[in-house]
């Protein structure tokens, strides 16, 4: 009789314990990482506005998916991972903005070149004699 | 027996530091590792910094670059999360990429101002090309002009030295040409082979200058009687006109005609004064008529 007291005191000790774990566990969840995630979506927002989309498709792309990723991850309060995400998501974004700055420079330039050397045939046509 | 189990022992005791060292190196092997593809990323960040074009451009982004590929080299505990390592990678690897596309973007601007320049300088090539065409044609008109000028200096010039060979003098009635008896036979018309010569120049200055008229009049001293000096000048007068004819001057623009010895020069009592009396006159009427003289 003693015996079996015994074992359901125990067994009440054990759920109460699981119980506060729990509660514990539900107290210590992270916070989702709000600016990590504020700071990807400004960098995808300009880099949209940089017209990445044409220059940089697939970093632009990449980004947009990480930034995804990095809410599911908040949605499963899975923090550490979505912080992590959401700063390769700005990084990759900011990534697709410099290669599109890259790119309209190049080819800026190259129209230019173009131009120049079309210039100085014309001219050069022009200067000679009659 | 006893010596066996000492042995064992001794064996034991070795056992031991074996398996404590086995740990330790075993532990050595699990220590912290730097994260695969760390490397990679420096190697990538290097190449960026050893790029002449590139390596001074975009230091911000460089520096952030540089700050990232150092945390991915940092070693990991092995209980550390393993996909930590990978993110430090991940950032490192886009931060660099991000230096190298904001160096080319840099570079790309400083070429376009050199484009630019060079552009500039085609055209203005072009237009300096213009200008120095524009600036010969004129210079080439300049020069014709005064090349023109020039030779209408030098006609001048010439015309003036050809009245003086032909020992002229510019007198009222135009330039007025001696020519002395010497170049005549005595007492005949006919002009004497050395007259030629000094009559060519004569031919040479009414052939430039077609508009003047020419007289021509003999001239006598006063030996001998009227008449025959009268016809002798006239004689040696038109004798001059048919030589500048049969040189080409057209027989209209001369008039000759005898003077006799009615107009003497000089004194006709000496030899000398005489001789100078003996002469054809040419006078070279001036093509405009002087203003105010009559």
């Amino acid at each position: 009789m003693n015996h079996t007291l015994g074992v359901g005191r125990a067994l009440i000790t054990a759920g109460l314990a699981a119980i506060l774990m729990l509660v514990g566990a539900c107290a210590s969840t992270p916070p989702a990482p709000e600016s990590a995630l504020d700071a990807a979506r400004v960098a995808i927002s300009n880099a949209e506005k940089a017209d990445a989309g044409r220059f940089a498709g697939a970093e632009l792309g990449e980004a947009r998916e990480k930034l995804a990723l990095a809410d599911t991850a908040t949605r499963a309060e899975n923090m550490v991972v979505a912080e992590r995400l959401a700063r390769e998501s700005q990084v990759q974004a900011e990534l697709a903005t410099a290669r599109t700055a890259a790119a309209k420079a190049a080819s800026v330039n190259e129209e230019m070149g173009r131009g120049a050397d079309a210039l100085a045939e014309e001219m050069q046509r022009a200067g000679e004699p009659k | 027996m006893n010596t066996l189990f000492r042995n064992h022992a001794s064996y034991a005791t070795a056992l031991t530091v074996a398996a404590a060292v086995s740990v330790t190196l075993a532990g050595c092997a699990t220590a912290p590792v730097t994260p695969d593809g760390a490397a990679e990323v420096r190697a990538k960040l290097t190449r960026l910094q050893s790029d002449p074009d590139l390596a001074t451009r975009a230091p911000v982004a460089r520096e952030e670059a540089e700050t990232a590929v150092l945390a991915a080299e940092a070693p990991l505990a092995t209980d550390e999360d393993a996909t930590l390592g990978a993110h430090r990678v991940y950032i490192a690897d886009r931060k660099v990429e991000i230096a190298i596309a904001q160096a080319e973007t840099g570079e790309a601007e400083e070429r376009r101002v050199k484009i630019a320049e060079e552009r500039e300088r085609s055209r203005l090539d072009a237009r300096t090309r213009e200008a120095d065409a524009a600036h010969a044609d004129a210079e080439a008109t300049r020069v014709a002009a005064a090349g023109a000028a020039t030779v209408a200096a030098v006609k001048t010039e010439d015309m003036q030295r050809q009245i003086d060979a032909l020992e002229a003098k510019a007198t009222e009635r135009g330039i007025v040409l001696t020519l002395g008896d010497v170049l005549f036979t005595s007492g005949q018309a006919d002009l004497k082979a050395g007259a030629a010569a000094n009559l060519d120049r004569l031919v040479g200055f009414l052939s430039q200058n077609p508009e003047r008229k020419v007289e021509i009049e003999g001239h006598t001293d006063n030996v001998g009687d009227d008449d025959s000096n009268q016809g002798l000048s006239q004689r040696r007068a038109d004798s001059v006109k048919t030589f500048l004819v049969q040189r080409g001057i057209e027989s209209g623009r001369i008039v000759s005609s005898g003077r006799g010895e009615r107009q003497p020069v000089a004194d006709n009592q000496s030899e000398g004064g005489r001789q100078q009396n003996r002469r054809v006159e040419v006078i070279i009427e001036n093509s405009a008529p002087v203003v105010g003289s009559t």
